[in-house]
């Protein structure tokens, strides 16, 4: 398995928290996650899984450096990973290729560099026809594909992926899905944040869920997204049954481990079953 | 550390390249829109309250584009960090680089300005030659106070938001402080230490002592100005280096 290869980033029961004001120059300490372990390796690709403000991003940006954990070690041994697709960058009354170079640098690239890559960007984007025209006449698939082939072309060491896969049209969303594969066969290491089981199963070799701020488990894809998915079934039948929403369910106390839950809910299974 | 070199030099060609680029005019708002800054200070106190009398154009105009310079450079880079607010999310920029993009793009901007500006004087004005050495001295200092004062600010205001609010009275203030189109000797006595020590003001009467009168500066207040903006600047420093990574959480 992958285990042999090297470690490329390992964070050490790292917590991340937001400061909240709960009074007049008063805050507390909002965590996102706390004492969560993950290490990271050469050439793979791991997704992250769990529900909607489990700490996804927030362990993504920690993971590409652009924030610091509160507490924990974190150790890593590349310099440069970015979040694929940058739109953020974009200046809306330049022309397409400016754009390649206001963005290209800040994906970490060199202007000689980009001037070198400047055509492939172009074609892979399929803009050439609009490139000297302002970003702000583009269309949102047009600007989805000019970040994405930036991004592409900008090789990073490590590449982010959060919810990318659902840009531009159809053909492009087949082509960006299809790099995304040849990234993957390369010793590219990506880290993915999807919502869809199907793109996970097909493209990541490792998986890893977060719930209440602690991983639950890391396993194969296939694994991991089945006792997920029983989880979220088990939370939405409860959720029902007793008249509180899946998000309270899930972080009651009784599941705080969801992996007993499911254990706890399997045996009444196999005893109503019985 | 070529990365980030890039990084500053291509976000500042973009802030420069987009200004008015949507506008019909396009380029030339590059010198009509300090044109009408100008006459409308020169047509205020010039002609409507006929102020000054002999030279009060050339006296105004100088101060007026040192005035602006500073100001511009001064509201875009205090709030360099919440501009790239977006970006920071997304990818890692070490925040010491950030104030120097709108600085650059303001020095470009404010450089034809004074281009312009010289001129003038030398055409219209019988500007000084005598002491013109001491011109690009000041414009220096004046860029060590711009990067000083807008680092540390940038480096503050995300913990102080609503500080935002503050500076547009500060900057004001300021104005209305510097001897801009009033004369320092007009003043009363006992009230005009408060012009030696607002930076600006100095720099301006400089200027205009270098271009009008053929007058070199007062060595120790030049000094005390670099001195002080190194010192703050390496408190910004501090400040931006320290809260690096801590800049995109504060700010969601």
């Amino acid at each position: 398995m992958i285990m042999k290869r090297k470690i490329v980033f390992t964070a050490n029961e790292i917590s991340v928290g937001y400061k909240v004001k709960s009074g007049f120059m008063r805050s507390d300490m909002d965590w996102v996650f706390q004492d969560l372990s993950i290490d990271l390796y050469q050439g793979e690709s791991l997704a992250i899984v769990g529900r909607n403000g489990a700490g996804k991003s927030t362990l993504m940006k920690v993971i590409a450096g652009i924030i610091e954990q509160d507490k924990g070690e974190v150790e890593r041994s590349f310099s440069n990973a970015s979040l694929l697709s940058l739109q953020a960058g974009f200046v809306m009354a330049l022309s397409g290729e400016e754009n390649i170079y206001l963005s290209g640098v800040l994906l970490g690239m060199t202007r000689k560099e980009i001037k070198l890559r400047l055509n492939e960007i172009i074609d892979y984007a399929d803009i050439r026809r609009s490139i000297n025209k302002p970003v702000s006449t583009y269309s949102s698939g047009m600007k989805a594909r000019l970040g994405f082939s930036i991004a592409i072309f900008s090789k990073p060491e490590i590449v982010l992926i959060d919810e990318v896969l659902g840009v531009g049209d159809d053909e492009f969303r087949e082509k960006s899905t299809e790099a995304i594969k040849d990234m993957i066969k390369s010793d590219q290491t990506v880290v993915f944040v999807s919502h869809n089981p199907q793109i996970i199963k097909e493209l990541c070799d490792r998986a890893i869920w977060i719930e209440n701020g602690r991983v639950v488990m890391t396993s194969t894809p296939t694994e991991v997204l089945k006792k997920y998915q029983r989880f979220t079934m088990i939370c939405g039948v409860v959720a029902k049954n007793i008249g509180k929403t899946t998000s309270d369910v899930r972080l009651h106390k009784n599941n705080i481990d969801p992996l007993k839950t499911i254990e706890r809910f399997d045996a009444l299974d196999k005893k109503n079953a019985g | 550390m070529n990365k980030y070199l890039d990084v500053v030099t291509t976000r500042a060609m973009g802030d420069l390249k987009s200004t008015n680029r949507e506008s019909r005019l396009g380029a030339l708002w590059w010198v009509l829109d300090p044109l009408l800054y100008l006459l409308v200070f020169y047509f205020v106190f010039g002609v409507f309250l006929n102020r000054g009398g002999d030279g009060f154009v050339a006296y105004l105009l100088i101060g007026l584009v040192f005035w602006r310079w500073f100001e511009s450079s001064l509201h875009q880079t205090s709030s360099i960090i919440f501009t790239y607010k977006m970006i920071l999310d997304q990818v890692y920029i070490p925040k010491l680089y950030l104030p120097f993009i709108p600085v650059i793009s303001n020095f470009v901007k404010s450089s034809m300005i004074v281009a312009m500006l010289l001129a003038y004087l030398f055409i219209f004005e019988g500007a000084v030659l005598s002491q013109i050495v001491w011109f690009p001295v000041l414009m220096i200092t004046q860029l060590m106070l711009i990067l000083a004062v807008g680092s540390f600010l940038a480096a503050l205001l995300p913990f102080y938001p609503d500080g935002k609010n503050l500076i547009g009275y500060g900057v004001n203030l300021m104005f209305f402080m510097s001897a801009i189109f009033y004369r320092i000797d007009d003043m009363p006595e006992d009230i005009r230490y408060i012009f030696l020590i607002n930076p600006l003001a100095y720099l301006i009467d400089a200027y205009r002592g270098v271009l009008m009168e053929g007058q070199a500066p007062a060595l120790v207040n030049l000094v005390m100005i670099i001195l002080a903006s190194v010192f703050v600047y390496v408190i910004s420093l501090f400040m931006l280096n320290k809260y690096d990574k801590h800049y995109p959480k504060i700010l969601n």
